[in-house]
């Protein structure tokens, strides 16, 4: 039994491979015939109309040898990553060779995240010169009830007659800036 | 035969910089300050970009050149460059930027960049490019959190630092002064490039340097553009911090 599954697409991509490559791996049967690798490879060579596929007989495994092979053979496999800088790098030298990367079973989705793509026409941005602005715009988030001490001391701070506006034409700016002056100055005795 | 000079520079857009960046730069992370990206391609193909932008710090920066406006300098954020790229791409890739940017932005007296020599390398490719070396520091922002992941503890990162390790290594300040005047306005000393290994702060390829030689020669005579092995990381691609 194979608990391995191959869909419909992955089918046709061995059966692509089987015709581009040969068949360039053989299945492994028991003494029995009974199929222990390759079930994939099998489907495929039905697709394409093959009535023989090379197989290799592994003899002398025990049934449970013969299951847990059939396992390992493909959860083993699955534990490869791919070093995808180098992976990019082969799969650009093999279209550069006009040779159909369809065939070395990557999705479309795939092969996309892999090139980089660029813009043809890109202008260089406008970046800001010289001096910034001397002013800034700061948020911080209140309670309602610090929300309303700040509205209530900024309201009464605008109409003290220290505020200062010279610098800034924003009312509230100027009267926080008086409260914050005040308090530090209270802080250093 | 390939060479350098075959690399053509030309602005790309963020997005196309982002993928190269994640894919080739040893962090394998984008630095979303940037504002200037610029592709490197070799026949026709993107295989390296370099990404400018204001630093993330700049006004502890702007002092270090006397004068300088708050806009007026950029930092040299991420450096990614592939493989497929030949021998001393960087320098080349470098050298057409820093004109790009000359002409297209007048204002830009100088461009900083720090090399990561905790995970990367000390700035072989800042010395080989014009750079003048003005700051060594023992690392104390990059760390590496609890999950595994590396992050910089700067002012604006979210990241969650509690029971995070600090990376041994040095951090590394290089400028290239676009506008050469602006070099007498330095108000911080240039330091003789062998200082790297007199204090043990080189790094090549993410590994510690031994041979104390390694960079010798003074800046302040060859002006930072001695020839020099370009630098490249653990997944064998050439990038700067």
């Amino acid at each position: 039994m194979n608990s391995r599954t191959h869909s419909d697409e992955q089918v046709s991509q061995i059966a692509a491979s089987l015709r581009e490559f040969g068949f360039t791996n053989p299945v492994l049967i028991d003494e029995k015939c009974g199929v222990i690798a390759g079930h994939g490879r099998i489907q495929a060579a039905k697709k394409i109309g093959l009535d023989e596929v090379p197989c290799i007989v592994i003899e002398g495994l025990t049934e449970a040898q013969k299951k847990a092979y059939v396992i390992s053979d493909n959860s083993i496999a699955l534990n490869s990553g791919w070093n995808l800088e180098n992976l990019r790098l082969e799969i650009e030298s093999l279209k550069e060779m006009d040779f159909d990367i369809d065939l070395i079973g990557f999705d479309d989705e795939f092969l996309s995240s892999l090139t980089f793509d660029h813009d043809s026409e890109v202008e260089m941005p406008v970046l800001a010169d010289g001096d910034k602005e001397p002013f800034q715009q700061k948020t911080f988030t209140l309670h309602d009830e610090q929300a309303s001490i700040v509205d209530d001391a900024v309201t009464l701070a605008r109409s003290n007659p220290l505020v200062d506006t010279g610098l800034n034409e924003n009312s509230n700016g100027n009267a926080l800036a008086l409260i914050c002056q005040q308090w530090l100055e209270s802080q250093n005795g | 035969m390939v060479s350098a000079k075959d690399i053509v520079i030309k602005p790309i857009s963020s997005k196309a910089a982002e993928k190269v960046v994640k894919a080739v730069h040893y962090s394998g992370k984008v630095a979303a300050i940037s504002q200037v990206h610029l592709g490197a391609f070799l026949n026709g193909k993107l295989e390296g970009v370099m990404q400018f932008g204001p630093p993330i710090d700049r006004r502890k920066l702007l002092p270090l050149v006397e004068g300088t406006k708050f806009n007026d300098f950029l930092e040299l954020n991420r450096m990614a460059f592939s493989d497929a790229l030949p021998k001393n791409s960087e320098s080349r890739a470098l050298a057409v930027a820093f004109k790009l940017i000359k002409k297209h932005y007048p204002n830009i007296e100088w461009i900083v960049s720090f090399a990561d020599g905790t995970q990367c390398g000390d700035g072989t490719i800042y010395r080989a490019s014009g750079f003048v070396l003005t700051a060594i520091r023992k690392n104390s922002t990059i760390k590496q959190l609890s999950d595994g992941t590396i992050a910089a503890s700067h002012g604006t990162s979210k990241k969650d630092f509690t029971g995070s390790k600090t990376l041994e290594g040095y951090q590394l300040r290089y400028i290239y002064f676009l506008n050469p005047k602006a070099r007498e306005r330095l108000t911080v000393p240039i330091l003789p490039f062998s200082k790297i290994d007199e204090i043990g702060a080189g790094m090549y390829k993410g590994k510690p340097k031994r041979d104390k030689q390694a960079n010798s020669g003074d800046q302040s005579e060859s002006g930072g553009a001695a020839p020099t092995v370009t630098l490249q990381s653990q997944k064998g691609s050439h990038h700067a911090q």
